[in-house]
């Protein structure tokens, strides 16, 4: 009899903590969803490169790297040997420093080459090998010329990949190369074997040869990006003569990772849209043609194909080259659960959410009043200190602008003006905002002008300052925040191409100032 | 009865180490809320109270968090409303919800952790620096005992005026000051008198028995399934002294000398 009343009180006990616990686990309930689809492509990716490398490995039962290219050195002048060659030295760079090794293959190559008849892509490509090994440049400039004589765009388009290795001083130069390939793009953007076959493999290649002359050529690589982008298929893939198959994703994918990789390394932000060719969605289309044990299959339920297991291994090396994992965001809690909080209150009118906070303040001044009482606090001086601070706080929320994301929207959108100007902004390797033209008022700032663009877009900025006092400073756009890639990284402006010395709140813009905005990594490599 | 404090000190701080440092680090909200949800339990068990006054005070500090991050954290997407043109995020809010969790878990642990590990205990951990000890906890003890002493100067003070008026703070601070000097000779003296500095003094060996193994190898058992599943590992952490307590309950209530006692 005891017992029960001891059980009752403690009954009492755990109901309150079943509610706090409830509550707690309520509003935390969104917190585990921290994986997202982005995160697992590069984990993936980098898992079918391994795979696809033991594979290839395994085929030369080997597992060594440098056992493997001395066992490549006795079919070497094939086709499947020197990509696996070029490959193995890309993957393992190091190799490139045993010079014994590749003097070897070199030999190796030279020899073949002398027994051989060779046809104008197989020269080529064995330039490009010997590039590799640190040939003598004459012995390559004699391949490429040699090479050079034979008609077809392929073989243009590897000579012009074996001059972007090196500094090759052949009688064909790069630019007559350029000129040749480029004469033969169709009105389409599109290149192909002959002249009214566009295809995508020989587009993406052509590409490839393209991607260090970027600047030079930008409109052209556009439009043949604007080609494969209209020629792709629904889940990402690509198809050659009717036919879905990884080798055509396999060349677009190092394509678009190889312009990438060379804008990257330029410094620029990258000019091309992404969301035309997302070389995330095209590794998805690609690993679904890998086969358990790491070869991947020409079309869809085939076994594993020689050529395409050797395409996708390039094409997974260029991704991982130029495609580094972004920091994974600070926080991430419960996304989902903001989202429709925030699609919930923004069916609400500032006054309305004025009324809540006001709601709030009231009842947690109740709650602190009534653990007052419980607790006997007799003195008045306690309660009349909660008072004062609650009303304090209902002042500030109403004496406040508060506004619904729709209100701000259409408070900033009122104040357009006449003067036309354009804003770019240009994240780390993406484009936020591509060019646009925005009509800012008479003495309108930079940061006028941001703050218009950002709203139209619906893109969410943050800044500290006030623009009364003309001291903003922008802090985050688009949720990337200043700081997130080491401590100099951050937000800045240029106006015609020349950074000016004062803040954006303070610079006022004149009619066809062109504003670019991108997120500067204070000079560090992003690793 | 035996009480979760009569394990052996040393096992006992490392058992409070392997639960605190991974909830205050990972900031995983699920490790912090079985963080808080064991030590809410704990605590009342041992106060035999629910303890209210912590609760209102940790949502309290949650709230604040919460409302301080929003404001200030500029990184969010998700925007929920905005405030004089500055937009007012989920992700601030959020981040300050589970910083303010974390904050409130660790705050009630150090507090059972003070509870449990007493000055006795630092003394009994610390044996083999029996000087260091003593100091830790002179030092430890020093704010209470002042506070103590000023209640009890203020209550004096107050008894000897009249009703309306009231004895300034300087005046009261003087006092407890004065006393603090004087007090500090008198320790050390009555340190010198009872042989501190004595090279032939012995000291008191903790044991350690066959359940302080145990508690320890449990406490690592779980510190190694931290890897995979953090949450479960923190809840068997926080559950061990509840069950501990709950078994000891049971065993006290019905020993057959108690019911004896409690029927006569």
């Amino acid at each position: 009899m005891k017992h029960i009343g001891m059980i009752k009180k403690w009954i009492a006990k755990l109901a309150w903590l079943v509610t706090l616990v409830a509550s707690l686990v309520v509003v935390l309930s969104g917190c585990e969803s921290n994986v997202t689809e982005e995160e697992n492509i590069y984990a993936s990716a980098a898992e079918a490169l391994s795979k696809v490398t033991s594979y290839e490995l395994n085929l030369l039962q080997t597992e060594s790297p440098a056992q493997a290219i001395q066992k490549l050195a006795f079919s070497a002048g094939t086709s499947s040997a020197d990509w696996a060659f070029c490959y193995l030295t890309e993957q393992y760079p190091e190799l490139l420093e045993n010079t014994d090794l590749m003097k070897f293959y070199e030999k190796a190559l030279l020899s073949k080459a002398e027994s051989l008849d060779l046809n104008g892509i197989e020269l080529q490509r064995i330039a490009l090998c010997l590039a590799k090994t640190g040939c003598e440049n004459t012995v390559i400039t004699d391949f490429i010329d040699r090479g050079s004589t034979t008609p077809g765009i392929m073989a243009t388009i590897y000579a012009l990949r074996v001059h972007n290795s090196g500094e090759f001083s052949s009688l064909i130069s790069s630019e007559q190369l350029l000129a040749k390939l480029l004469e033969r793009q169709q009105a389409s953007g599109a290149f192909g074997l002959s002249e009214k076959q566009p295809d995508v493999d020989v587009t993406a290649m052509a590409l490839q040869a393209l991607a260090p002359h970027y600047r030079q050529f930008e409109k052209e690589i556009r439009l043949a990006l604007q080609f494969l982008g209209r020629a792709q298929e629904e889940n990402g893939g690509f198809s050659s003569m009717g036919v879905s198959n990884s080798e055509s994703i396999a060349q677009v994918l190092t394509a678009v990772a190889m312009l990438k990789n060379e804008v990257q390394s330029h410094g620029d932000a990258f000019l091309f849209e992404e969301d035309l060719l997302d070389a995330r969605i095209m590794i998805g289309a690609l690993l679904e043609y890998q086969n358990d044990d790491g070869s991947v299959c020409h079309v869809a339920g085939d076994g594993g194909n020689a050529m395409a297991s050797m395409q996708a291994w390039g094409a997974l090396l260029a991704f991982q080259k130029s495609y580094k994992e972004p920091p994974k965001p600070q926080y991430n809690l419960g996304v989902t659960l903001g989202q429709r909080i925030a699609g919930e209150l923004s069916a609400h009118s500032g006054f309305q959410l004025r009324l809540m906070l006001t709601f709030m303040i009231v009842l947690a001044l109740l709650v602190t009043c009534l653990y007052m009482i419980f607790n006997g606090q007799k003195k008045l001086k306690h309660y009349l200190v909660a008072l004062g601070i609650s009303v304090v706080l209902i002042v500030l929320v109403f004496v406040l602008r508060i506004e619904n994301p729709q209100e701000y929207r259409d408070r900033i959108a009122a104040e357009e003006g006449t003067i036309e100007t354009t804003i770019e902004i240009r994240g780390v390797d993406d484009v936020i905002l591509s060019q646009t033209t925005v009509h800012v008022q008479a003495n309108g700032t930079a940061f006028d002008q941001l703050n218009l663009a950002l709203t139209k877009e619906q893109i969410p900025m943050n800044y500290s300052g006030n623009a009364m006092f003309a001291n903003i400073y922008v802090q985050s756009i688009n949720g990337l925040a200043e700081r997130a890639y080491g401590e100099t990284s951050g937000w800045m402006y240029s106006v015609n191409g020349e950074y000016p010395q004062v803040g954006c709140s303070s610079y006022s813009l004149r009619a066809g100032d062109v504003v670019i905005w991108h997120y500067s990594t204070g000079g560090e490599v992003v690793e | 009865m035996r009480r979760f404090e009569s394990f052996h000190p040393v096992m006992l701080l490392i058992y409070f180490l392997v639960l605190l440092i991974p909830v205050m680090v990972l900031m995983n909200p699920w490790m912090i809320i079985a963080a808080f949800m064991t030590g809410i339990i704990w605590k009342t068990m041992r106060n035999g109270r629910f303890p209210l006054g912590n609760l209102v005070f940790y949502i309290g500090l949650a709230v604040l968090m919460v409302v301080i991050n929003a404001i200030i954290y500029t990184g969010g997407t998700t925007v929920l409303f905005y405030i004089c043109g500055h937009a007012i995020t989920w992700e601030g809010a959020a981040y300050g919800l589970k910083t303010g969790g974390m904050l409130a878990s660790a705050f009630l642990w150090f507090g059972l952790m003070g509870d449990v590990l007493d000055s006795d205990a630092t003394q009994r951990i610390l044996a083999g620096m029996p000087k260091l000890a003593l100091l830790i906890t002179m030092v430890l003890r020093l704010i209470p005992h002042y506070q103590r002493r000023y209640k009890e100067v203020s209550a004096a003070m107050g008894m000897n005026t009249k009703q309306n008026e009231r004895v300034g703070m300087v005046l009261k601070s003087s006092a407890v000051l004065t006393w603090a000097l004087e007090n500090s000779a008198q320790t050390a003296e009555a340190m010198e008198l009872r042989g501190f500095n004595n090279p032939k003094r012995t000291k008191l060996r903790e044991p350690v028995y066959a359940r302080d193994v145990i508690f320890l190898l449990l406490t690592l058992a779980t510190l190694a399934a931290y890897a995979f599943a953090p949450w479960i590992s923190v809840t068997a952490l926080g559950l061990f002294p509840i069950l501990y307590h709950g078994k000891e309950e049971i065993r006290w209530a019905t020993h057959k000398n108690y019911k004896k006692a409690a029927s006569r």
